[in-house]
């Protein structure tokens, strides 16, 4: 177990290498220059040539990449080219916001997904499998910002029940907090209560007609503990990886989620960091996502490890 | 002579007496599955698996149904310990119809019967240690109350089909088709039955070790005094096992004989051109090999009449006409053929 883990984590860096320098290429192709972002319009080409020289931005790509590289193996990833401020602090209080909505999601996600697509199976082609199949792809179907916008509808102006936006730390203010997360971790969550209830209801669906279900029945066991202790438990790997395999796809959903909401969370921070230029924040906060989904796709991975007895060594 | 009523009587009203000691009883059970066509309109289409079969099961037989694939014996196998209903029909266990059980009576009832399945790879969950898999059944019907007394019952379990304890640990993939169908038939005696339906089960695994698999089955039949139904379409295991033969076509049973009756002089056409494709050392009766023509016909359309009229080198016109019943023909056995004069 140690010994592959260990593996799997030095098997990562290069995919962390690659990943680091795809984003530094993106941020040298993309238009717009740095210092005239932090001078603004009308700055003099002295003052643009001064920032140019205090970022590195003069020196040959290769050679800002690899030092940008060589600082972030020891924990430095830059500045905000905007505010100035180290990203790992920015980062700090942005990664908490994140990962409470995406856990949150996925906690949603997996405790009504994994009921409705078991029900669906064991009540294959019935009525309820036909409901919980619409109901599915409609989730589905819906863009984020668009179940967004009908959850504040419903909630804040008619309901008045919740605020439409904000944020609140947890550790300031649980209750609050949890208001304020109310709506967003029910559109974030919603396309993944149908990814896993679709992902669940096949998983079973296939599990249920294998022969050894038939050996469970034949052995007298009740139709409850061929449908968890044989059922379940068989189709858990199956659904354990669409979880993992969705998270990467969740951060993307972050991003539009946490603007809708204004939550002021990683993926908001990405997407102005763009609009900013601020190359030195993007970088860093994309790096960070990525590291995260390599994260989640060990911790997928020991899941299966523990799960499936074939695996094992 | 009492020991060779066939079963083919009790159709016809006769209460079988007590000393015959039946143990199962099959009356006119069939299945039907819905064929699912391209139409949204709700099933019109059978395919008919099991067609108004008759026999009964002495305690103590072991009683072999052949056929060619297609012919519905795995389908009749479950149905007999009802993992799968009939949809018409009456299968008596021990004098009770299991189609009159509720969910918990039935599930009760499992502890006497059970089944060995032909496929010892896929039958076996893979999730599961041996031992598991063996003590649920324990579990399940209370025959064990603790984990040591459970743990010792499968070890022993294990040590009875001839393995060693210490695989009760390990998992199924772990083992080869003939160590998995060992543990099969270790799961399937746990719980002491008295009838045991075995489906095919050797015909997944190699040669060499059909023999011993067919052994260990004898062996613990005699010492259990299992009641079995032996479900193959390999005449010879079946020779070397059964007490009686049944024979199926497209779902219907064509002859019941006793098996040596069976194998020296089949009555049904369909039962000689089976006996007749067995390889045969012996020259001069291999020159008599019928060879049948076409193949096994649709259940979702079977002939009219006879269902093996279309493959039977007897036929005539009156075949199609009526489907034979199955008869007594002698004292030992009965046959569905109206050809009457071929006995002669």
């Amino acid at each position: 177990m140690l010994k592959m883990l260990i593996l799997r984590i030095i098997q990562s860096i290069p995919v962390l290498v690659i990943v680091g320098a795809v984003v530094f290429s993106i941020a040298v192709a993309l238009p717009g220059d740095p210092s005239l972002i932090i001078l603004g319009e009308n700055a003099p080409e002295v003052e643009r040539q001064r920032i140019r020289l205090e970022l590195g931005l003069d020196r040959p790509v290769l050679v800002q990449f690899g030092d940008w590289m060589f600082k972030a193996v020891q924990g430095d990833i830059g500045k905000s080219y905007k505010t100035g401020e180290p990203v790992v602090s920015v980062l700090a209080a942005r990664i908490p916001v994140t990962l409470q909505l995406a856990f949150l999601s996925m906690l949603f996600a997996v405790v009504v997904g994994v009921p409705l697509g078991m029900i669906a199976a064991i009540k294959r082609n019935s009525w309820v499998d036909a409901v919980v199949s619409v109901l599915s792809v409609s989730a589905l179907a819906m863009p984020f910002f668009w179940v967004g916008i009908l959850l504040i509808m419903l909630f804040t102006l008619k309901l008045r029940l919740l605020p439409p936006f904000g944020y609140v730390p947890f550790s300031e203010d649980p209750v609050q907090n949890l208001r304020f997360m109310i709506m967003p971790v029910l559109t974030l969550g919603s396309a993944y209560v149908a990814l896993v209830a679709r992902q669940t209801r096949a998983a079973m669906v296939q599990v249920l007609s294998s022969d050894y279900i038939r050996t469970a029945r034949a052995k007298g066991a009740s139709e409850l503990r061929v449908v968890t202790v044989h059922g379940f438990r068989n189709a858990l790997v199956a659904i354990v990886t669409v979880i993992g395999l969705q998270f990467a796809g969740m951060m993307g959903g972050a991003v539009v989620t946490e603007t809708v909401f204004q939550l002021p969370g990683l993926g908001r921070m990405i997407t102005n960091a763009i609009f900013d230029r601020d190359y030195g924040l993007m970088q860093g906060g994309v790096l960070v996502v990525v590291l995260g989904v390599i994260i989640v796709n060990l911790l997928t991975d020991m899941a299966y490890w523990l799960l499936d007895p074939r695996i094992q060594r | 002579m009492l020991y060779a009523v066939p079963a083919g009587l009790s159709l016809r009203g006769w209460n079988m007496p007590d000393q015959f000691n039946v143990l199962l009883e099959v009356r006119n059970v069939r299945k039907f599955f819905g064929v699912r066509g391209k139409s949204v309109l709700p099933t019109a289409k059978y395919v008919q698996a099991v067609n108004e079969v008759n026999f009964s099961v002495r305690r103590g037989e072991v009683f072999s149904v052949v056929g060619e694939s297609g012919s519905g014996k795995t389908t009749l196998g479950q149905m007999l310990i009802r993992l799968l209903d009939p949809s018409d029909g009456e299968i008596m266990f021990d004098g009770v119809d299991l189609m009159t059980l509720d969910d918990q009576q039935m599930r009760r009832a499992r502890k006497r019967m059970q089944i060995i399945f032909q496929d010892p790879y896929s039958s076996l969950n893979p999730y599961m240690t041996v031992g598991d898999a063996i003590g649920e059944v324990l579990e399940v019907h209370g025959i064990t109350k603790t984990t040591a007394e459970r743990d010792q019952r499968v070890d022993d379990l294990l040590e009875t089909v001839g393995l060693r304890s210490a695989t009760s640990v390990r998992y199924p993939h772990e083992f080869s088709g003939g160590q998995r169908q060992r543990i099969a038939i270790a799961r399937a005696i746990a719980a002491n039955p008295e009838f045991l339906v075995a489906d095919e089960p050797v015909s997944a695994l190699d040669v060499s070790v059909q023999a011993q698999i067919l052994n260990l089955i004898s062996d613990l039949r005699a010492s259990m005094g299992l009641t079995m139904v032996f479900i193959s379409h390999d005449l010879a295991v079946v020779r070397h096992i059964a007490d009686r033969v049944a024979v199926m076509y497209l779902g219907r049973i064509m002859e019941i004989a006793d098996v040596d009756e069976f194998f020296d002089r089949p009555l049904h056409p369909y039962s000689q051109a089976l006996l007749s494709a067995v390889p045969t050392p012996d020259i001069r009766r291999s020159k008599q090999r019928q060879v049948l023509s076409g193949e096994i016909a649709s259940p979702m359309s079977p002939p009219s009449g006879c269902v093996f009229r279309t493959r039977c080198p007897h036929a005539i016109e009156a075949c199609a006409g009526v489907v034979p019943p199955l008869e007594l023909k002698s004292a030992t056995r009965s046959s569905a053929c109206i050809r009457d004069d071929l006995l002669k």
